[in-house]
């Protein structure tokens, strides 16, 4: 019943408030905020990085530059977008540093470990296939894909993480279906 | 594909990570059920994104997020706000919760041992995964060596390196009177004279020269014996002949054999031709000495013939049956001479001579032997096609017997994957196409439909009626039932499958496609209801032009410099859309056609120049369209003949040395040429679309006088539309495009009935000329043959309907504004306003409302796809 009532109260607290609060000192309110947001940057960290080691890194910097710069927030409603502007420099700088563009393979963390009870399962091949074939995607493809399909995030979400309106989400949502289509022909099996 | 269908895929496309789908009711939903392929594309899209599910799974974010950040926090020097009370949301209500997440343990807001805020030590992290390979390292799967593929045998030749010679190949194969060219396309005479040369050749020394057939395909000397009809003894005096003539100072140069006509003196006349012979042999022309660089990517001959004869003030001509051949040139300060060879060599043409001493002109001529010689290999390729096809067709034999439920269980659950065509739609193809007669097979290679039907006259031409039961059941689709309901098609009450079509399609030339049309039929509300779906079957490729092979036909420069160099090869895009900081010219964000639009592409030629960058080396290569994914291309830190044999076998090219040149060539090449559309029209076209905002009709039925062999390529198609900007291709494309023959009729009527054409009521068939009345009617006829090989019912029309028929074509290029709502039956349009397009939704407008002043900008909305149509309207008149 606890549990419960956490979950109501986290709803109770609108973003904007937690925000004013955590800009006046409030650790609490700053802490509430990371749970609220930490998966949904961790999903784009990861799903740009493709390492979870190097994600989490991503995300706990994201939220230190975000307290610290909390008081040059203007608008409280623009803090899930701010925070994830600042993820978006970091990763942008990670990949710099590594030089590594979009090449890289998945990580292991990407692969499912077993199939999954609803619908048809995956052969070990198709599997291998088709993370060959998301590997090979283009990151303006690739990224929505994994945070929708790996990490589960709405359309919306991914729109907020990429800042980029909707609509760009679902028409690179569809491409990235199409490409992968194409790649992996029609035959692949399942 | 339908423009429509087209169009729905794209809103397909935009649904398949849904988990509800589409939605039931929607307009997609109902197309879906009307159309067999699209519903089978949203099947596909569906298992792939089930796929995805299963496939890719994100890690979640540890719990210790929080804990982490503060211990960051304070391990820094960071400027804490102050603190400051949170007015009016009840703090103790948040502490609670905070203390109620403490209590029950929760992991998400548990503060870490020591503390909630304490400064923690981070631990040490693991050290991060490292890509493993670049994705471009990937193995390659090596052709083998064909049977006829004897080892070249490398010789040594005093003064002139080495060379490479064939063990079949004969010493002395000449055609009489077809000339000698050393460096040139005819085979091997060179050879002939090989150590017997009386000085050595100006050319530069050549590391290696291989033999001429190579260029053809690489392997079969025979083949061009084939074209040499001598017998054995004029074979011994050609040699005897040739054996006493000089070699041709300038090799590069074809010679014409000494002709010898006369009725006396034979003697006098044959010392004659020879010394004419001679006196040519002997010329070197000093200009072509001068050295030139060129950079050209995919430039017609005659263009790159120009800048030649700018940089050595030679007269050089492609000739008419060469000129528009694409080529691919990075050459710095090379001499002239040496990169006519390499042309001549590289496509099997030839440079004649002919002038005064001073002002010799060359022309690059293809001759009638090197186009025999492509004939024969397009034959030969047709036929290893048919053969990788149907061994293609042979894996599904020991699926012939077994039951449909049997099959669809071991696709389902043994995951034979090869079933997939079969499942969805092909079962009735898969068992007519190993059931046919020899006479059958020989209709089918011909290229005619076979068509079964159900109850057919002929019993050898009747569909089985035991077949029915899986027949319906391999169609997955879904059609209105009774009350609007949508059932599976097997459920429709009286359904039968009323026809079955097969047909080998050959309109990708070099590839063979086989694909089985399927009708069903049944009763709906007394009336006959129809619905059809397509399947392709298999697909023949010849495994030459398939798998280059390079690494082994090119087995002897492994570890030779320069190919043991480590060199980065990194092609970059020249696609307008993807050049790096060019502003992109034909850009379209809202467009997604073509696949391959959406990301990176390159062309062969974008790769050559990057493997000239990295090396220096000089390159010489055929181009002809076609589009390569850019992922995986880059070849960082490989030994060059790694990096030329992986690039080669991606783009199907092989590549080899000629002297200092790097000489690449398609491997169907001889396909390929027949498919490419001239730079000269092309760019004529874009200029004239760039400058009308879109591509005047005239254009468009310019266009459609191509070559059937240009306009059914996909693969060339994919690079007029997105490279050269040229969107309206489309209605030309593919062989089934519904726009080819009517754009083709246009060309007939003058630009008086054009304009009329284009009017809404379009212009009156008996207004046109009993020869243009002919070619509308066939265009008719054409309509009437779709809907047979439909198997649906055409509609009938009586001499009547004729009279009052008129032509009409509607056109709206890609990307215009057009007239988009319907008209209300209480406010009818006034006439002529939904025929209005126009480049801007302002000028639409303005044009709209000075026919009808109400019209409101919503109305006119842009096309994005574009539109046309040209046939006979039937105008019924109460």
């Amino acid at each position: 019943m606890v549990g419960m009532a956490v979950v109501e109260m986290h709803g109770e607290f609108p973003t904007e408030a937690l925000v004013v609060a955590a800009r006046g000192g409030d650790r609490e309110a700053f802490s509430l905020l990371i749970e609220r947001h930490r998966n949904l940057v961790f999903a784009y960290a990861f799903a740009r990085l493709g390492e979870r080691e190097e994600a989490e890194d991503v995300v706990q910097e994201a939220f230190v530059r975000a307290y610290l710069s909390l008081p040059r927030l203007r608008g409280e409603a623009g803090w899930q977008a701010w925070v994830m502007q600042i993820t978006r420099n970091l990763c942008h700088d990670a990949l710099r540093r590594k030089r590594v563009r979009r090449t890289q393979p998945l990580d292991p963390e990407w692969l499912a470990e077993g199939p999954t009870p609803e619908g048809e399962l995956l052969s070990e091949e198709a599997r291998r296939q088709l993370t060959e074939a998301v590997e090979a995607l283009p990151e303006k493809f690739r990224v929505p894909l994994l945070m929708r399909f790996g990490s589960g995030c709405t359309r919306q979400e991914i729109a907020l993480a990429l800042g980029l309106p909707e609509s760009t989400v679902v028409g690179r949502l569809a491409g990235a279906m199409r490409l992968l289509r194409r790649r992996m022909g029609k035959e692949w099996a399942l | 594909m339908n423009p429509i269908c087209h169009w729905y895929r794209r809103w397909l496309e935009r649904s398949a990570d849904l988990e509800t789908g589409l939605t039931a009711g929607s307009s997609a939903a109902r197309h879906l059920d009307g159309c067999e392929s699209c519903r089978a594309y949203w099947v596909e899209l569906r298992r792939l994104s089930g796929g995805l599910l299963q496939a890719v799974r994100a890690p979640k974010c540890t719990d210790e997020t929080a804990r982490q950040v503060w211990a960051r926090i304070e391990a820094g020097e960071c400027r804490q706000p102050a603190p400051r009370r949170l007015p009016a949301l009840g703090w103790g209500g948040l502490a609670a919760a905070l203390l109620g997440v403490a209590m029950i343990g929760g992991d998400a807001l548990r503060p870490p041992a020591g503390g909630p805020w304490e400064s923690p030590v981070r631990g040490a992290r693991p050290e991060p995964h490292r890509a493993s390979a670049d994705p471009g390292a990937e193995t390659i799967a090596l052709a083998p060596i064909p049977a006829n593929g004897t080892a070249p045998v490398t010789e040594a030749r005093p003064g002139r390196g080495t060379r490479r010679r064939h063990p079949r190949d004969p010493k002395t194969i000449h055609g009489a009177g077809e000339g000698r060219t050393v460096g040139g396309a005819q085979p091997d005479s060179r050879r002939l004279v090989a150590g017997k040369a009386t000085r050595p050749s100006p050319g530069p020394r050549a590391t290696r020269i291989l033999p001429d057939e190579q260029f053809l395909d690489g392997r079969d000397a025979g083949m061009l014996a084939r074209w040499t009809r001598m017998a054995d003894r004029e074979k011994e005096q050609l040699a005897a002949i040739l054996s006493r003539l000089p070699p041709p100072a300038d090799d590069f140069v074809r010679i014409p054999l000494p002709r010898v006509a006369a009725a006396a003196d034979q003697r006098a006349a044959a010392a004659q031709a020879v010394k004419n012979y001679e006196q040519q042999a002997k010329i070197v022309d000093t200009r072509l000495y001068r050295n030139v660089s060129l950079e050209a990517k995919g430039e017609a001959l005659e263009n790159v013939c120009r800048q030649l004869e700018r940089q050595t003030g030679v007269t050089l001509r492609a000739s008419r049956g060469v000129a528009d051949e694409k080529v691919t040139l990075f050459v710095k300060e090379v001499r002239a001479r040496d990169l006519m060879r390499a042309l001549a060599r590289l496509f099997g043409y030839a440079w004649s001579r002919a002038g005064e001493e001073g002002a010799y002109r060359y022309e690059l001529t293809q001759d009638l032997r090197s186009r025999l010689a492509e004939e024969e290999l397009r034959n030969r390729d047709q036929a290893e096609a048919l053969l990788a096809l149907d061994a293609e067709m042979e894996k599904y034999r020991p699926y012939l017997e077994l039951p449909f439920d049997q099959l669809k269980h071991r696709w389902k659950e043994r995951g034979e994957r090869q079933l997939f065509p079969v499942i969805f739609g092909g079962w009735g193809g898969m068992q007519l196409y190993h059931r046919l007669t020899p006479g059958e097979r020989a209709a089918l290679l011909s290229g005619q439909d076979l068509t079964f039907r159900d109850n057919h006259a002929d019993p050898d031409r009747s569909l089985p009626a035991e077949w029915q039961p899986a027949l319906l059941a391999s169609w997955t689709g879904r059609v209105r039932g009774p009350g609007g309901v949508h059932v599976p098609l097997g459920e429709v009450p009286g359904i039968r499958v009323t026809q079955l079509r097969l047909r080998l399609v050959r309109s990708e030339l070099g590839q063979l496609t086989l694909k089985s049309w399927m009708t069903a039929g049944w009763e709906e509300n007394d009336y006959p209801a129809r619905t059809f779906t397509e399947r392709e079957l298999g697909i023949g490729r010849s495994p030459s032009s398939a798998r280059p092979g390079n690494a082994e036909a090119n087995a002897a420069l492994k570890g030779q410099p320069p190919f043991d160099r480590v060199v980065s090869v990194e092609p970059a895009p020249s696609c307008p859309h993807f050049r790096p900081g060019v502003k992109p010219m034909f850009a379209d964000p809202q467009d997604q056609n073509v696949p391959l639009e959406a990301e990176p592409h390159l062309v062969t030629a974008d790769v050559w120049e990057a493997v000239h960058r990295a090396t220096g080396l000089p390159v010489v290569a055929d181009f002809y369209s076609g589009l390569f994914p850019a992922v995986g291309m880059a070849q960082k830190q490989q030994s060059l003949f790694d990096a030329l044999c992986r690039l080669g076998d991606r783009m199907g090219v092989r590549w080899t040395q000629d002297g200092d040149f790097l000489l690449g060539r398609s491997t169907s090449y001889y396909w390929d040429k027949l498919k490419e559309v001239p730079n000269r029209h092309l760019r004529r076209w874009r200029k004239e679309r760039e400058a009308h905002a879109g591509l005047p009709l005239a254009s468009l039925i310019e266009m459609a006088g191509l070559p059937d062999s240009q306009l059914n390529s996909r693969r060339v198609g994919e690079v007029v539309r997105h490279c050269w900007g040229l969107r309206e291709w489309l209605f030309l494309e593919g062989e089934d495009a519904s726009g080819r023959s009517g754009a083709r009729f246009l060309s007939q009527l003058t630009a008086q009935q054009l304009q009329q054409a284009r009017q809404p009521e379009g212009i009156p068939l008996a207004a046109l000329t009993p020869g243009q009345q002919q070619g509308a009617l066939q265009l008719y006829q054409e309509t009437l043959k779709a809907f047979d090989r439909q198997g649906s019912e055409p509609p009938a029309f009586g001499p009547e309907a004729f009279r009052n028929a008129a032509f009409r074509v509607q056109y709206i290029p890609t990307g215009w504004y057009a007239w988009n709502s319907p008209s209300r039956p209480d406010q009818p349009l006034p006439r002529g306003v939904r025929e209005i397009t126009a480049p801007t939704q302002a000028e639409a407008l303005a044009q709209a409302r000075a026919i009808y002043p109400e019209v409101r900008a919503e109305q006119f909305s842009r096309n994005r796809l574009g539109q046309f149509h040209a046939g006979v309207m039937f105008i019924f008149r109460q």
